[in-house]
């Protein structure tokens, strides 16, 4: 945390910066804990000073905009994929590089290499994970399960190429396997995924044609030609 | 919260208290239409009367209250309690919204504004006097008035006004780094008189 960043906090608060400013300063809020509770405490501050102001608007107001809430549509609680995919560069190259780390952490964990050959492969699958990251259409979309399970897909339309990155999985019941689906007209299996300390990675390098979304099913060990369970876990694949 | 509502209403008995913010915001989000009134009900005015301090005219300031509570009622299932009080939130969004309407309009005169400020003296007394003649609550005038005079000046012309920190910086000929502080440690000092809860 620099000294210089931290004291914008109050004309950040106050909305006293630009745009730029802005984005920078919750780049910043987002990693400093003691920035964020000072934030806190000065927009209730400042609420103080807004509410010191209170004067009550023309009645008439009240009843526009009763009759114009009819025509507003109410977003739900979480985040949805178009405000994902809406969101800012600067927020976008975040996201790639958390899942960048995301990448490296869950490369880590599932590389564990017992021999040469191994190795081998553990380094081209990081490799190509990486490639699709640094893709120019790479797009990233993060998703969670009301039971804690963490998904992270990334896709680039240009390269046909997608991947889900899983966090927080359980291990599959005994005799039984997490299988991955793209799901569009129909529905087709890009693998098995097997979690390693909750965590997992399935790189699909084939064409991803018309798919919309990606599922993970629970089938029995070896996997079904159609998945035969409702997913455990699905997202909407970003355009 | 509900103390500061108890204390703000004094002779309203307790149960006549308007309902809490953060509650009806949880109604209104599940599209409770009825919930949403209560709430216009709560919030109109302090949002009202903030967003006119900033924007002035008094048929914007009626568009731009209007603006937000409509965007309370789209996002009213964004809500996080644990970020903040529902009226510092219904708050932060007024006074966003409030600036960003007197931003917009200013971008478009910006070159005879920026000749307009040169020339202008400090307009702070002005709006130090209409700040203390409207201020409702005793409290807070009473922890404006222990601030210092640049510090004082400083956040009333960022909040009331919807200056950047640059334009206060100018219009009170007071280096850029000097009022960026003076923003800092004024709302640090009113939120230590004012009581906010750490």
């Amino acid at each position: 945390m620099t000294p210089d960043i931290h004291a914008l906090t109050g004309a950040y608060v106050l909305n006293a910066v630009t745009e730029t400013e802005r984005a920078d300063f919750e780049r910043h809020l987002a990693e400093c804990g003691a920035c964020a509770e000072e934030v806190r405490e000065l927009e209730a501050t400042a609420t103080r000073l807004g509410e010191a102001a209170a004067a009550g608007p023309p009645a008439a107001l009240k009843a526009a905009v009763m009759a114009r809430i009819g025509e507003v549509r109410q977003l739900p609680p979480v985040r949805d994929e178009l405000a994902v995919r809406r969101k800012r560069w600067s927020t976008r190259i975040l996201g790639m590089a958390a899942a960048a780390l995301l990448v490296v952490s869950v490369a880590l964990g599932v590389v564990t290499a017992q021999s040469r050959q191994e190795l081998d492969a553990g380094r081209q699958q990081v490799a190509a994970m990486s490639a699709l990251l640094a893709a120019e259409d790479a797009r990233l979309v993060n998703g969670s399960t009301p039971d804690g399970l963490v998904g992270t897909v990334v896709v680039s339309r240009k390269r046909g190429e997608v991947m889900l990155l899983a966090d927080k999985m359980p291990a599959a019941p005994q005799g039984k396997t997490y299988q991955v689906w793209l799901i569009g007209e129909d529905k087709r299996s890009i693998g098995l995924m097997a979690p390693d300390n909750g965590r997992a990675a399935l790189m699909a390098a084939s064409a991803i044609q018309d798919a919309v979304a990606i599922g993970v099913t629970v089938e029995p060990a070896g996997g079904s030609d159609q998945p035969t369970t409702d997913p455990v876990m699905a997202m909407t694949l970003p355009t | 919260m509900a103390d500061r509502v108890r204390r703000i209403t004094g002779s309203v008995p307790d149960t006549e208290l308007p309902p809490d913010a953060g509650a009806l915001l949880q109604r209104v989000a599940r599209g409770d239409e009825q919930a949403f009134s209560a709430l216009y009900d709560l919030v109109s005015a302090p949002v009202f009367g903030l967003v006119r301090r900033i924007v002035r005219d008094p048929a914007q300031s009626e568009e731009v209250t209007q603006e937000v509570m409509l965007e309370l009622w789209r996002t009213a299932a964004r809500y996080a309690p644990d970020r903040g009080s529902a009226m510092t939130w219904v708050m932060t969004l007024a006074h966003r919204r409030a600036v960003d309407r007197v931003r917009s309009a200013q971008s478009a005169t910006d070159r005879e504004d920026k000749a307009f400020r040169r020339e202008t003296t400090r307009p702070f007394d002005e709006v130090a006097e209409q700040v203390s003649t409207r201020l409702e609550y005793e409290q807070v005038r009473r922890c404006l008035a222990s601030l210092t005079d640049l510090q004082r000046e400083s956040v009333e012309l960022a909040y009331y006004r919807g200056l950047t920190y640059k334009e206060v910086s100018e219009l009170l000929d007071t280096p850029l780094g000097t009022v960026k502080t003076r923003l800092r440690d004024g709302l640090i000092r009113l939120r230590d008189c004012l009581g906010v809860a750490r």
